[in-house]
């Protein structure tokens, strides 16, 4: 009896001291794992998106909205079928029914490398997917394969302002950010901020109540309303690519501001991309030409020179040009007229309407290399305007005390000095608004939840006097009636404006045939509702800015008469 | 002496007793408003957690009718449908001036 008391003893000793070390295994040694992976299935943490904001057009019409899309993922582990067998499925929904069986094939070589990975437990295989597709898949009921909420940007009007709005694409962590344009460059307000909740879940995944959690309330992108005009912009778009067509350019810009406020109304460029798509758009597209590309304006750059030396004082409207009987000799260099045809005690205001190389050298040269830097300064050439889209370049303005006597008389008529297209219709509209530069600005407001702020018009500095801007809007009108694009010009409508035709230089000397050409303008003239640069890269049909730029101008201003209600005077 | 002794331990027995009383029926008050506010908040987590899933949903019909309504906007796609429909743009405007005289003959 004692032995078996003492045996019973013994054995319970044993079985207890054996439980404590195996509890002493599993809550200490194992504790802290055991804990972790426990924590996984009770604890979900999520980032909670925050909506990217809009982009609205003057009348709170979208440009840039935000959609719903679909990442579809594969949890290796899970997967029952075969990767072969996974990806035949797949391939054809995530390609399209229209595409062609070699892209749907690719699609399928594609999805079985993903599926076959080793060593990956989560893999990505198909970003930006429809609802319509995702609800196709979710039919075929294939194990392992899920969905994750994305969020995908809608631009309601395809192409159009393409360059102006950008587009938003990935960063290497994979978020989403946007490059280019507006979305560029507000990127940070419009993107707001995530947010981040952390809450226990019990096993049907229904909140645990009574348990604290974390969160942090995502802040919403905040919405811009643009200056856009939308019929403007419409406008430009397709009467740019009819223009590009028809005088066989090889691009070009057509740019539409408000010259008090320096809005911009429309602004278009030629060859396009569909922010929607735009991975299927090589980098030379997203670079917008009017913001980042320079050029020699030719003689639309007159008009700021003959504005300068007016306002200098060193010449008026009536003074007589002493070297336009012919061509002129700087150095080894002839500076002829376009057509060859000289005029000789030519006044300023004949200077401007034949675009006279001869006599804007005499201007340039009346004003001098000082007073001339000084206003091209003034007028902000060689500076950025400060237009709030993103990847707007500035081409230098070589210093003053290296130009010589031949850079002088060539910048009197816009060669040998460079401008991107915003600066040069920056500059123009000083002209148009009594002589003050005002900074190009793309969005009007900023609104967010329950509030708006106003972005006011930024006036730069006063280039000219108003008496000066008068007399060159005077010089500009003769020239749009008399000059040499006369036979465009609309009968009754007040019009301002200037054609330019540049040479393009090519590895130290200028083309023969291939021209920029340009038209700019702005009407009524006395009270300036819009001022409009039309460019157009290397015309085939001919070269000369009076046969393409200035009648493509006058087909987009038709349209703008109209819906600007600007009426033509008796 | 014995008796009164013995009637004093009786009374402070029966002290003792309705004290332990007092506590035991407090202890019990207590437990079943804890019990009954766990129940109650509990309850009002559900209805919590029923509406953010009904918040939810409705945000994200609402984001898409959103989308929906910017795809509808569209001034491409309204002058695409007009050309389809046969609508053509107006390209010769013809301005008019209305005398004064005709204002009057009107009348």
């Amino acid at each position: 009896m004692q032995l078996r008391l003492k045996l019973l003893t013994i054995f319970f000793i044993i079985g207890f001291t054996a439980l404590i070390a195996r509890l002493f295994f599993w809550q200490i040694y194992k504790g802290k794992e055991l804990s972790a992976s426990a924590r996984v299935q009770y604890r979900v943490s999520s980032k909670i998106l925050a909506p990217r904001g809009e982009i609205l057009s003057s009348d709170d019409s979208w440009l840039a909205s935000s959609g719903e899309s679909w990442l579809v993922y594969a949890q290796l582990p899970d997967v029952k079928l075969s990767p072969k067998r996974i990806a035949e499925k797949l391939a054809p929904l995530f390609v399209g029914d229209e595409k062609p069986r070699q892209e749907v094939l690719s699609e399928i070589d594609r999805l079985t490398t993903l599926l076959s990975k080793k060593d990956v437990v989560w893999v990505p295989l198909k970003q930006r997917l429809t609802p319509e597709v995702k609800k196709r898949i979710e039919t075929l009921d294939i194990e392992g394969i899920g969905f994750e909420a994305e969020e995908v940007r809608v631009y309601p009007e395809a192409s159009s302002a393409a360059h102006l709005l950008g587009f938003v694409g990935k960063d290497d962590q994979g978020d989403n950010v946007g490059y280019f344009g507006l979305e560029g460059y507000y990127d940070f307000v419009l993107s707001g901020k995530p947010g981040f909740l952390s809450r226990e879940k019990d096993a049907l995944g229904v909140p645990i109540p009574l348990e604290a959690g974390r969160l942090v309330a995502a802040i919403e992108g905040v919405d811009l309303i643009t200056h856009i005009e939308k019929g403007v912009q419409l406008a430009l778009e397709k009467r740019l690519l009819e223009g590009v067509s028809k005088y066989g350019a090889s691009g070009g810009v057509a740019i539409v501001l408000e010259p008090k406020t320096g809005a911009v109304l429309g602004m278009s460029s030629y060859p396009s991309y569909d922010p929607a798509t735009y991975w299927q758009f090589g980098d030379a597209f997203f670079l917008n030409p009017a913001i980042s590309s320079s050029f020699e304006p030719g003689s639309v750059f007159k008009v700021l020179v003959m504005a300068a030396a007016l306002d200098a004082g060193v010449v008026t409207s009536n003074t007589k040009c002493d070297n336009c009987s012919g061509p002129v000799v700087i150095d080894k260099y002839i500076i002829e007229t376009w057509n060859q045809v000289y005029n000789p005690d030519s006044s300023m205001v004949d200077v401007i309407v034949n675009s006279d190389n001869v006599g804007m050298v005499f201007v340039s040269r009346k004003l001098g290399k000082e007073l001339l830097y000084k206003y091209l300064q003034a007028f902000g050439i060689g500076e950025p305007t400060g237009i709030d889209l993103q990847g707007e370049a500035s081409p230098r303005l070589r210093e003053e005390k290296s130009w010589g006597v031949i850079d002088l008389a060539t910048a009197g008529f816009g060669q040998g000095v460079a401008v991107t297209p915003i600066q040069m219709i920056t500059a123009i509209s000083a002209v148009a608004n009594d002589g003050v530069l005002v900074k190009p600005q793309v969005v009007d407001k900023i609104s967010g939840e329950g509030w708006e702020e106003d972005i006011k018009p930024v006036k730069i500095r006063k280039v000219i006097s108003k008496k000066t801007a008068s007399k060159i809007t005077g010089m500009m009108v003769e020239a749009a009636m008399k000059g040499e694009a006369k036979w465009t010009h609309m009968r009754g409508f007040k019009v301002a404006g200037k054609t330019g035709t540049a040479q393009i230089p090519i590895e130290g000397h200028y083309e023969a045939e291939k021209t920029i050409a340009s038209f700019v303008g702005f009407a009524p003239y006395d009270k300036p509702k819009f001022v409009m640069l039309v460019t157009l890269q290397g015309p085939t049909s001919s070269p000369w800015a009076s046969e393409t730029a200035a009648p493509l101008w006058y087909s987009i201003a038709r349209d703008l008469f109209v819906y600007f209600g600007i009426q033509p005077e008796n | 002496m014995k008796k009164r002794s013995g009637n004093l331990f009786k009374k402070e027995k029966k002290g003792v007793s309705n004290k332990k009383h007092l506590v035991w029926l407090f202890v019990s008050f207590f437990i079943a408003i804890q019990v009954f506010f766990t129940i109650y908040a509990s309850t009002k987590h559900s209805q919590v957690v029923v509406l953010e899933q009904e918040k939810e949903k409705l945000s994200k019909e609402n984001y898409k009718i959103q989308e929906e309504l910017a795809r509808a906007s569209s001034l491409t796609k309204i002058e695409e449908k007009a050309q389809e429909l046969g609508f053509k743009k107006a390209e010769d405007t013809l301005y008019v001036k209305v005398d004064d005289v005709f204002v009057g003959t009107i009348r």
